[in-house]
């Protein structure tokens, strides 16, 4: 009874710390900055388009990160265009792109796993060839969301009981939000939450199978090799954690990352 | 540099939020309460002796607290019970109920000499708190009244004195608590029925919720009854389980998952055990358990799943005559909380003669000659109903009382024949302690 009270104000506690941290983090960055070359001078120039056509129109001011040192119109990912201008409140958003990764790779299970205390000859398996596929809205500034699905054969495992094999297999499919940051170039982390669906199946005394929903979260992060103009190829180490399961695995994966849309 | 900054801060800020949420919806305590392993083989004392049923019977009563009431409280209540292992060996236990915090203790008593001594553990049941506990009752301190043979019609307060310490965990034994006999225990008839076969899981208790060994242990929790969740498996075997699913609230991870009536008997006998080790019990396991193993008075075989409600009966006639050839006094009802199993329970020939535990409207408990009329408490103040249903020859148990001072007020009210809890010391307390 007191228990639960002393805990669920500790977890109130930290929740309102990190909602008040991101509330600051988020008013700073909302802050129109000006660009270097602006703030060296100290000039407040009417701001007229922006992206882009902005950039193709007016002459490139020295030392804008929108050129090269020769004046030459620099190709900007949206994290570069979003520090040359760093305004969201903008009328001509954009570009936005939407991106599909799909991976494939290697698993390890790396949650404690006890097999049941009546079993002899007992054999686990915790690797195995997961896939996924991730959509993602690149939007114009820094954070892109999107969706991941996926399979994953989280463990199996194996054992007699009074002379019978009895074989179970438990596998999860995610479906999870997804949250992406660019780090450095070409280096993104992925953080997402939602619930993975998680499937069961027993072998022993004829076939039994059991699902259920687990909520989680994973991790990732990617590093991204652009392969053509649409195209590219990423490796992938990621965190899947199905918390209410207590499932959890590491994956390390090849991901090939296509530009599917850009509006 | 401002971007670099927004980057050092935003990066470890999102990943220690998915670390948060990932570590902190992890439940904190996942372990059961170790109690210190001094019971294992009894009061290890050369030339100790077991005590007579008689002295047993005059340890019983209200104590009051003269050192050591900041921690235990003004009055305990002391109340024996028994254990049977193996269909032979018996174990008596003397347990403390206490009011802060959920309280108790669990002692053994031997005869030294002409001493009496007592030796266990003491346990909070609202946190871990747990600890070591020994008590002496000295000749001049009541011990040779105790030990007479016509012991002990007129025992007076102060006539018996417990001197005892205490201490926390694993460590020595030093703090003071001494016991002083105030008054017999409440004698009213009372059912102190404990949920979930003797106590919930979450409350770290050393045995899992509807397990075996939670119904050996309830006596001692200070019940006077269970109440077992009954579901059947996917050949058909009653079972006692909670929950709807299979999951790591109740069970060790095994992989099986979903809803436990996906599995037959064999399946989850094999590769399925509760929190604690336990393997799930048959409903016939565990009215044995109560039958031949404890003090046990009342079962309440609530029905969460049933699909053959004539086999339910068919064991529970099976138990109740097993109960009457052994002498033992052990009510078991068939409980009733829903329309389905209400009308699964029509449906059989002799449901009129059954006897049955309705925890729906006063109304329906009459029409199917209910035993029970047993009311939620969250439904409203059920004194009134309460008295009607009494006049009627029913007893009314209310359920899920936990909350110290709503249980004070309910016995305070002595309008109820039993109280269905996840706390039977707190209950036994408010009772044992009342004055007729």
């Amino acid at each position: 009874m007191y228990r639960s009270h002393k805990i669920g104000g500790l977890r109130t506690g930290w929740l309102l710390m990190v909602l008040m941290m991101c509330l600051v983090i988020n008013g700073l960055a909302q802050q129109v900055q000006p660009t270097p070359a602006r703030a060296r001078k100290g000039v407040a120039k009417p701001r007229l388009r922006s992206g882009y056509k902005r950039l193709q129109v007016e002459p490139p001011a020295p030392r804008n990160p929108g050129f090269t040192k020769t004046g030459q119109l620099r190709r900007l990912s949206p994290d570069q265009l979003w520090d040359a201008k760093p305004d969201s409140t903008r009328p001509d958003r954009g570009p936005f792109r939407l991106l599909v990764y799909a991976s494939l790779g290697a698993s390890y299970y790396s949650s404690i796993l006890n097999t049941p205390v009546a079993l002899t000859d007992k054999k686990q398996l915790r690797w195995s060839v997961p896939f996924s596929l991730r959509v993602m809205w690149q939007t114009d500034h820094r954070m892109r969301l999107g969706l991941e699905t996926g399979y994953v054969s989280m463990y199996s495992y194996q054992g007699n009981r009074n002379g019978e094999l009895a074989q179970v297999r438990v596998s999860a499919t995610p479906i999870l939000a997804v949250f992406s940051m660019g780090v450095v170039k070409r280096f993104s982390l992925y953080a997402g939450t939602g619930p993975y669906r998680i499937n069961s199946s027993l072998e022993y005394d004829g076939t039994a199978r059991g699902t259920t929903y687990s909520l989680g979260w994973m991790v990732a992060g990617t590093y991204t090799q652009p392969l053509g103009k649409n195209i590219g190829l990423a490796a992938e180490l990621k965190w899947y954690d199905a918390t209410q399961t207590k499932d959890a695995c590491l994956i390390a994966q090849a991901t090939l990352v296509w530009r599917a849309l850009t509006w | 540099m401002r971007k670099t900054y927004f980057r050092l801060v935003a990066v470890p800020l999102l990943l220690a939020s998915a670390a948060f949420l990932g570590g902190g919806c992890r439940t904190k305590y996942e372990t059961a309460v170790i109690i210190p392993q001094q019971m294992g083989s009894g009061v290890n004392v050369p030339g100790a002796k077991l005590l007579y049923a008689q002295t047993r019977k005059a340890c019983e009563g209200v104590y009051a607290v003269s050192e050591g009431a900041d921690a235990f409280g003004n009055e305990i209540a002391a109340r024996w019970s028994y254990t049977v292992k193996n269909g032979t060996d018996t174990t008596y236990h003397l347990s403390l109920f206490c009011e802060p915090k959920g309280a108790f203790f669990v002692l053994e008593g031997r005869q030294v000499a002409d001493s009496l001594i007592f030796s266990g553990y003491w346990r909070r049941l609202v946190n871990a708190d747990v600890g070591t506990a020994s008590f002496v009752v000295q000749r001049s301190g009541g011990a040779n009244a105790l030990l007479a043979p016509d012991c002990c019609q007129a025992l007076k307060p102060g006539d018996v004195v417990f001197k005892g310490k205490w201490g926390n965990a694993s460590d020595n034994q030093t703090n003071p608590l001494t016991l002083s006999f105030n008054r017999k225990l409440n004698p009213a008839p009372f059912q102190i029925i404990a949920h979930r076969s003797g106590g919930r899981t979450s409350d770290l208790l050393p045995a899992s919720e509807n397990s075996v060994e939670i119904i050996r242990l309830a006596s001692r929790l200070g019940a006077t009854g269970v109440e077992f969740d009954i579901r059947q498996t996917k050949d058909g075997v009653p079972i006692l389980y909670h929950d709807d699913q299979l999951n790591l609230r109740l069970t060790q991870k095994s992989g099986l998952i979903g809803p436990v009536e996906n599995y037959t008997y064999k399946q989850l006998t094999s590769l399925v055990r509760l929190i604690n080790g336990e393997q799930i019990p048959t409903l016939e396991e565990a009215l044995t358990t109560v039958i031949d193993d404890t003090p046990l008075q009342t079962v309440w075989m609530d029905s969460k799943l049933i699909r053959d409600m004539p086999l339910i009966r068919e064991i529970h006639k099976k138990y109740i005559a097993k109960a009457a050839a052994q002498g033992r006094k052990v009510n078991i009802y068939i409980g009733l909380p829903t329309e389905t199993t209400l009308n699964q329970f029509e449906a059989l020939d002799d449901h009129l003669l059954a006897p049955s535990l309705c925890e729906l409207d006063t109304a329906v408990a009459r029409r199917i000659n209910a035993k029970v009329w047993a009311p939620r408490f969250t439904l409203g103040n059920p004194v009134e109903s309460a008295k009607v249903m009494q006049a009627a020859g029913l007893k009314v148990f209310v359920w899920t009382l936990d909350v110290p001072d709503f249980i004070r007020q309910f016995i305070d009210a002595g309008s109820l024949d039993g109280i269905l809890t996840n706390y039977s010391a707190i209950v036994a307390y408010y009772h044992y302690v009342q004055k007729p």
